[in-house]
């Protein structure tokens, strides 16, 4: 017998080999040629994604919001009867304080036109120095100028409360005149003391103005009470002096809570949240031969950074990244392996893995086990094995969020609403018997991104200023994770998050 | 519509000059799929994935060369990807033989019978010979496509026609057995 080269043999044999596929191969590549087209909706998202973070980075660095509110402390100060915020009552203090100062002013300056009058008096009269006057002119011409300034500020604040203010201030300018007149005439200087303090009197009581001055003109009868004035305007000094250090602290530290108000806008911290998922509805997320399987949603994992900016006092825009996870369970699970792997015998929702590809899954209680999706073990040797079929999948969580401040004390109170983008980044489907666990493959009806509706609210702590502890029981409704699902599934999860935020 | 219009056609992701692309070649691409997979399963399988490959990456098809070849080459690659990560038995055999015969008495054999041996072969064994023998690959192109020396290349080409002679050995004994015995 002669002997043939066995690739020759072959060559010949598959020369021009071809031959038909079924036409269920067209309609599947058709199928994932729709699904394709689907999935280039994906890279606008993501362009959307990329300009939001641009404009979070554009808004910290151009921080539009900090002009607006600096503009509102700077009415703050100069409009005290508009303070906004009622927390700030030492700022309020400080800013009436303030006022009375000006008003203070306003009164020394009737004062000073008084004494004006009051030593072209003296000059009609004999004697009395000229240096002196020129002095108080000068302390006038200053002290005018100072006013008009100031002007727009009436007397608000009643005389009683401002007259120990005045009393000493005159004093102590009163002082200074004295020592260049007591070198000339101590009379002379005692008689101007006298009359300053009765100046003091007319501002004390306008009405009264007309009788102090004759008063100052025949002088010198009441010396013992203008002592007295005198002596009370002293002492009254070191508690002046401590009011008046106390309206610069305070000016100070207004100043400081502005500036500390500018810089922090934003804040910054980690999360960490138990996240329960499951679906509204009694559908299923695989196939419709699970509608009347047992379901359970599972608790996963969320973590992430948060981030968030200070629009206003009470509203705080929020976004962050955050990884998260989802579990779901299906019961009541049936599976084996079958000799022959078979198209018909798969899950049309499930893409499975190469190693996978013999696992035949079926539920325990449907009864459309016998339907198209699934086929009989032909060969009878497996025995089926029960457990559940378990769905994981994790995503990035892109969140937009308005928080708002119910409470902003130490211990703050905020309702939470806002909506999340989620882009799939793990997608696995497990079968669990016991302790086993086999990977099928992945779901290929969940959706590459999807977007949820959050709600819910914060309870937050504030260590110090800067650094606060925040617990934020949420829910989130998920709007589109599911291409096709059998029945109706809609999911949704539940999650505490809580973690630490910084201030900067 | 010429082949230039048709594969124009589908660059734009036209569905109608897809679908006609596919009429018009998947026999013979399936013809591939069949000979380099383990069963016709399977074989659909790649089929898909390697239109899918095709439609992709048709942008990048210049009119340079058959295009025949082109998508012929795209699909015995997609099918490779599949299979070469998974590991077969490398023994190399001691006695390698470099020609492999067997009595032309059994060239009757049908082709769905030779297809079988050959899809029953282990994979390696089995993208080698289909490559080596059957589409004309090098062994230096082979060992590189499947990461492999070749050496192996080599070994596993003897491998596998040595498995292919003891199957139609041993079929065409068993054949003539039960023929003598009627």
């Amino acid at each position: 017998m002669s002997k043939k080269n066995i690739d020759e043999l072959f060559r010949e044999q598959f020369r021009d080999f071809d031959e038909i596929p079924d036409e269920k191969v067209w309609e599947a590549i058709e199928n994932s040629l729709d699904k394709k087209s689907s999935k280039k909706i994906i890279p606008i998202w993501w362009k959307l994604g990329g300009v939001a973070a641009a404009l979070a980075i554009l808004f910290y660095l151009i921080n539009p919001f900090a002009n607006n509110s600096s503009k509102n402390t700077i009415e703050v100060t100069s409009t005290p009867n508009k303070t906004i915020d009622h927390q700030k009552e030492n700022l309020n203090n400080s800013i009436q304080t303030e006022e009375s100062q000006y008003s203070n002013s306003d009164t020394e300056k009737e004062k000073i036109e008084q004494r004006k009058d009051q030593q072209e008096d003296f000059k009609n009269n004999p004697s009395y120095v000229n240096d002196n006057t020129t002095t108080k002119n000068n302390t006038n011409q200053n002290g005018a100028a100072k006013n008009d300034a100031v002007n727009k500020f009436s007397n608000q604040i009643s005389n009683t409360k401002n007259d120990a203010i005045v009393n000493h201030e005159n004093t102590e300018k009163d002082k200074s005149s004295f020592s260049e007149v007591t070198n000339d005439n101590k009379t002379d200087a005692k008689q101007i003391e006298k009359q300053n303090v009765l100046a003091d009197n007319q501002i004390e009581k306008p009405e009264k103005v007309s009788p102090n001055i004759v008063i100052g003109d025949e002088n010198l009868n009441k010396n013992s009470e203008e002592n007295a004035l005198v002596n009370n305007n002293e002492k009254q000094k070191p508690s002046d002096k401590k009011e008046k250090k106390s309206i610069f602290d305070e000016i100070g530290k207004e100043e400081e809570t502005i500036v500390e108000n500018k810089n922090d806008k934003w804040s910054v911290g980690p999360s960490i949240a138990p996240v329960y998922f499951n679906g509204i509805g009694t559908g299923s997320p695989i196939n419709d031969a699970f509608v009347r399987n047992s379901k359970s949603g599972n608790v996963n994992l969320s973590y992430g950074v948060s981030v968030a900016y200070e629009v206003s006092k009470k509203l705080k825009l929020r976004s962050g990244v955050h990884k998260v996870d989802y579990g779901y369970s299906t019961n009541q699970i049936e599976f084996k392996s079958s000799y022959n792997e078979l198209s018909t015998s798969k899950i049309d929702n499930i893409t499975y893995k190469q190693s996978s590809k013999n696992i035949v899954v079926n539920s325990q209680v449907s009864e459309t086990s016998n339907s198209p999706a699934f086929a009989n073990d032909v060969t009878g040797k497996n025995a089926s094995l029960e457990g559940n079929l378990l769905q994981q999948f994790g995503y990035v969580e892109v969140p937009l969020e308005l928080n708002y401040a119910l409470v902003d004390k130490r211990f703050g109170i905020n309702l939470i609403g806002g909506v999340s983008s989620l882009f799939l980044v793990n997608n696995d489907v497990l079968l669990n018997s016991g302790d086993q666990t086999t990977e099928i493959g992945e779901a290929n009806n969940i959706n590459d991104v999807n977007f949820s509706t959050n709600f819910g609210f914060g309870v937050d702590y504030k260590i110090t200023p800067k650094l606060q502890f925040n617990v934020e029981p949420m829910f989130k409704y998920q709007l589109n994770t599911f291409s096709d699902t059998a029945g109706q599934f809609q999911p949704f999860s539940i999650g505490v998050y809580s973690g630490i935020s910084f201030k900067f | 519509m010429s082949l230039e219009e048709l594969i124009n056609n589908c660059k734009k992701g036209n569905r109608k000059a897809q679908e006609q692309l596919y009429r018009d070649y998947s026999r013979v691409l399936f013809g591939v799929c069949l000979k380099y997979s383990r069963n016709k399963t399977e074989a659909e399988d790649n089929l898909h994935d390697s239109f899918m490959t095709i439609f992709k990456k048709i942008d990048q098809f210049n009119f340079k060369g058959s295009f025949e070849g082109w998508i012929k080459r795209i699909t015995v690659n997609t099918v490779l990807q599949k299979y070469r990560k998974e590991t077969s038995l490398s023994l190399v055999p001691d006695n390698i033989e470099e020609e492999v015969e067997v009595d032309s008495g059994y060239l009757d054999i049908s082709l769905p019978t030779l297809l079988k041996y050959i899809q029953d072969l282990p994979n390696k064994y089995r993208l080698t010979f289909n490559m080596y023998v059957l589409d004309g690959y090098s062994h230096s192109e082979i060992s590189e496509l499947l990461g492999t020396s070749t050496g192996t290349s080599k070994s596993n080409l003897a491998r596998a026609r040595m498995i292919l002679r003891d199957k139609i050995e041993s079929d065409m004994k068993q054949k003539v057995i039960t023929q003598s015995l009627e």
